[in-house]
């Protein structure tokens, strides 16, 4: 089901209802049915596959306190191998299948792989890293098993983060589960808001500004560098407001069923350096992979050489985590490698160039201006369907295509409309690093944004229901 | 029962004595107040609502319920390139006009299965109007025609508001005003201070086209081989007595540059195509694809422009007649 559905719109009022007059437990029984039905929403043969996930990863983490340090052992694995089974099965299968059979043909060989019709289960890649992390933590002994199997199957399978994130820690959410909640008016209005920002960003911004991305990408190889570049801009926007969209819908739809989801976005295009854009970019996804990735590899413990491999590693197999293709593995490589270099200038002689990011507001502005750019050549890899078709891109921005015609007024006209949308919303919530912000505004102020939102919503609206991004991941 | 009544509690919701904030009250107010001015505008003509695909074809669907005897069936070459009134008055035959922007020929084979299904009575005639690049399975038509039915043309039962039934005039308003803005700015320096105004078609020695634009269009060019069969179907389910194919006239420029593109097939090896599948299906085939050099009659490379379709419809009048034993 999508949040941007009239079925959502219907669903998710009953869900709250029936919810606000539960008993904790019951609520919880409750929601985990109300996740099903959303997540079945879609195609219901898949419930079995998050049922799978839950049950394995219950019983693997439940019995570990009382297995010694070998059944531990072994409970981690079998969870592990289990469920980056499944995931390499649905998710990677092919792609692996294709690459190895391009590989022997350039070799000469003339491989008869066969090619097995998989569907992509909706957010798989979100609800198997988290019940990763949840057996990883009860290994580490940082968490202690819950007992009770519906906080799990709740903790797997709830839906406002389910199919996109953000990746929940049980250490976070499962205290959240465990106890009464109350939702009372700071947590209404909060609610309300984020989901009102997030259908903004989502409807308004990037569901509008899809079809100017369209028109770059579908030929990049017949269309003039001023287009190809206002097109790389604009998918930068249209990602990220697709998906920091839905982060804020999750967050709002938990908040009015008296729970609090991490945050996932924090400005990252005002980012000054590509660590930073990190630390603000898909929090949930950088600090998983730090966690249970980076720092496992060593992190940045075993010198120069071995940090950079680790960094590299990291984003490499986080590119890979958005889906099995080469341009993801290149925009993971790009980003490790931003990152190293990063690195590498904080730490070395070059401490001073690493710190120019933290000058006045001038340097900062050419910073952040630098770092978007860096950042959104990756996003031609990720938008990319292919790397020739990313390099075709590429290659049609820094050869100036089609000579120095400038790009139709028509496409500058809507591109600067929608900049200023999105710095209208981000600005305010940066300079107070406060997603909620315009709940501090005077209320004549806030009845105005609120219209303006509203109006903006139903006017930009595209004709049809549009998918988020992430879901495919 | 008592164990059924414990499940419920109504301790979650905590907002004793919560009233409406009062922004969310003048947003509401000021949203109603721009409804109501969208309304108005509405009424009095100046806004459009619902300029939508979803109109256009109930309009058409609406057209077709009592069972007109011919239907014209294509996209913009044929909105452009025939006057349906000097038709009538040249053949006395009445046609009725089913266009959808950018369709290839799938798509209108498609629509027309769906008008089909909703006409009480099957056309005695439909006639497909087409250009080359209406059979590329590839390419920017391709792209816009896919899921021309499925998405588009759904009911959305937020357009009983007036504010989202006229959004994309709004829009266009909305752009309109920043391209002005965006002209006033890059043509400040020139000494009329005005963007440079174009040549009339008519006032060109010969036509020319965006290059980036035709080279979408027949990007990838592959023939969709199997269409006819598909509408040989469609018209044979429906019990229609006869299909006619016409190619639409272009210009010079349109082919060369196809040819200059595209090895194969060229475009006289997709009118051959044409031909021969018109010749096996027995579909009528009224081929007047030209090439033609005159520019007077082109809006642009592959569109007549006004005197360019009084110039087709006679033509088209003319052997239609000789064909329906007409004047």
């Amino acid at each position: 089901m999508l949040f941007n559905s009239v079925a959502f719109f219907v669903f998710f009022p009953i869900v709250l209802g029936v919810y606000y007059c539960l008993t904790r437990r019951a609520q919880n029984t409750w929601l985990v049915a109300a996740s099903y039905v959303f997540y079945g929403w879609w195609d219901w043969r898949f419930c079995g596959l998050l049922a799978f996930s839950t049950v394995l990863d219950y019983f693997c983490a439940r019995s570990m306190p009382a297995a010694g340090k070998r059944g531990r052992r072994f409970l981690l694995l079998a969870s592990l191998v289990v469920n980056l089974g499944i995931l390499g099965f649905f998710k990677y299968c092919n792609f692996f299948v294709d690459s190895a059979g391009e590989l022997l043909r350039t070799l000469g060989m003339q491989p008869n792989f066969p090619v097995l019709q998989v569907i992509l289960p909706v957010g798989i890649s979100f609800y198997t890293f988290q019940t990763m992390a949840y057996t990883i933590d009860v290994y580490r002994g940082r968490l202690a098993p819950t007992r009770d199997f519906t906080t799990m199957a709740l903790y797997v399978s709830f839906f406002p983060q389910l199919v996109a994130g953000p990746i929940e820690r049980a250490q976070h959410l499962m205290p959240q589960f465990e106890s009464p909640r109350r939702v009372n008016r700071s947590m209404l209005a909060s609610g309300c808001l984020l989901i009102l920002i997030g259908f903004c960003r989502k409807v308004a911004i990037a569901d509008s500004i899809a079809p100017l991305v369209e028109t770059a990408f579908s030929h990049p190889h017949s269309t003039n560098w001023t287009t190809l570049l206002a097109g790389a801009w604009l998918f930068s926007i249209q990602i990220y407001g697709d998906f920091a969209g839905y982060s804020d819908i999750a967050r709002g739809t938990a908040r009015l069923l008296g729970f609090e989801l991490m945050e996932n976005f924090n400005q990252p295009y005002f980012s000054t350096s590509i660590t930073e854009f990190w630390r603000r970019w898909h929090i949930s996804l950088s600090t998983w992979l730090r966690d249970y990735l980076y720092i496992p590899l060593g992190g940045n413990r075993h010198g120069t050489f071995n940090t950079y491999r680790n960094l590299l590693l990291t984003m490499i197999l986080g590119g890979l985590w958005h889906g099995a293709s080469w341009t993801f593995v290149v925009w993971g490589t790009l980003h490790g490698c931003y990152l190293a270099f990063h690195k590498w200038l904080l730490g070395s002689k070059k401490a001073a160039m690493g710190q120019f990011h933290r000058g006045g507001s001038i340097k900062k502005t050419l910073c952040a201006v630098a770092t978007f750019h860096l950042v959104m050549l990756t996003w031609i890899f990720f938008r990319c369907a292919t790397l020739a078709e990313s390099w075709d891109y590429l290659i049609g921005i820094l050869t100036l295509r089609g000579g120095l015609e400038l790009i139709q007024p028509y496409f500058i006209a809507t591109a600067g409309f929608y900049v200023l949308l999105v710095l209208a919303i981000d600005i305010p919530q940066y300079r107070k690093e406060n997603h909620t912000v315009m709940l501090e505004w005077p209320w004549p102020l806030r009845g105005v944004a609120y219209a303006v939102m509203l109006i903006l919503i139903i006017i930009l609206r595209p004709s049809h229901e549009t998918p988020f991004i992430y879901f495919q991941f | 029962m008592k164990r059924l009544l414990s499940i419920f509690n109504f301790d979650t919701l905590d907002c004793a004595g919560v009233r409406l904030p009062k922004a969310v009250v003048l947003a509401v107010a000021l949203f109603l107040v721009v409804e109501l001015l969208a309304r108005i505008a509405v009424s009095t003509g100046r806004l459009h609502d619902d300029p939508t695909l979803y109109r256009h074809v109930s309009e058409q669907r609406t057209a077709v319920e009592a069972g007109p005897p011919i239907w014209f069936l294509g996209n913009s070459t044929l909105e452009a390139g025939l006057i349906p009134a000097e038709f009538t008055q040249r053949t006395s035959a009445s046609p009725t006009l089913l266009s959808h922007g950018s369709a290839t020929v799938r798509a209108t084979v498609g629509m027309l299965d769906f008008y089909l299904q909703n006409a009480s009575v099957p056309p005695r005639e439909i006639v497909l109007f087409l250009t080359k690049d209406d059979f590329n399975l590839n390419g920017y038509r391709a792209e816009i025609s896919k899921g021309y039915i499925a998405s588009k043309i759904s009911f959305d039962w937020l357009n009983i508001l007036a504010l989202s039934a006229a959004r994309e005039n709004i829009r266009e308003m909305l752009i309109a005003d920043l391209r002005r803005l965006y002209h006033l700015v890059r043509y400040a320096k020139t000494p009329t201070n005005e963007a440079p105004v174009s040549a009339k078609p008519n006032e060109r020695e010969a036509i020319e086209g965006d290059a980036l634009w035709y080279e979408n269009l027949a990007k990838d060019f592959e023939i969709d081989k199997s269409v006819f069969e598909e509408l040989d179907r469609v018209a044979r389910r429906n019990q229609v007595a006869s299909v006619r194919i016409v190619l639409m006239p272009v210009s010079r420029w349109y082919t060369q540059f196809h040819d200059d593109r595209v090895e194969s097939p060229t475009h006289n090896e997709v009118r051959a195509f044409v031909a021969r599948q018109c010749q096996s299906l027995g579909f009528a085939l009224y081929d007047d694809a030209g090439p033609f050099e005159d520019a007077k009659f082109f809006e642009d490379p592959c569109h007549l422009n006004e005197e360019g379709g009084r110039w087709f419809t006679k033509r088209f009048a003319r052997t239609w007649n000789q064909q329906h034993g007409g004047d």
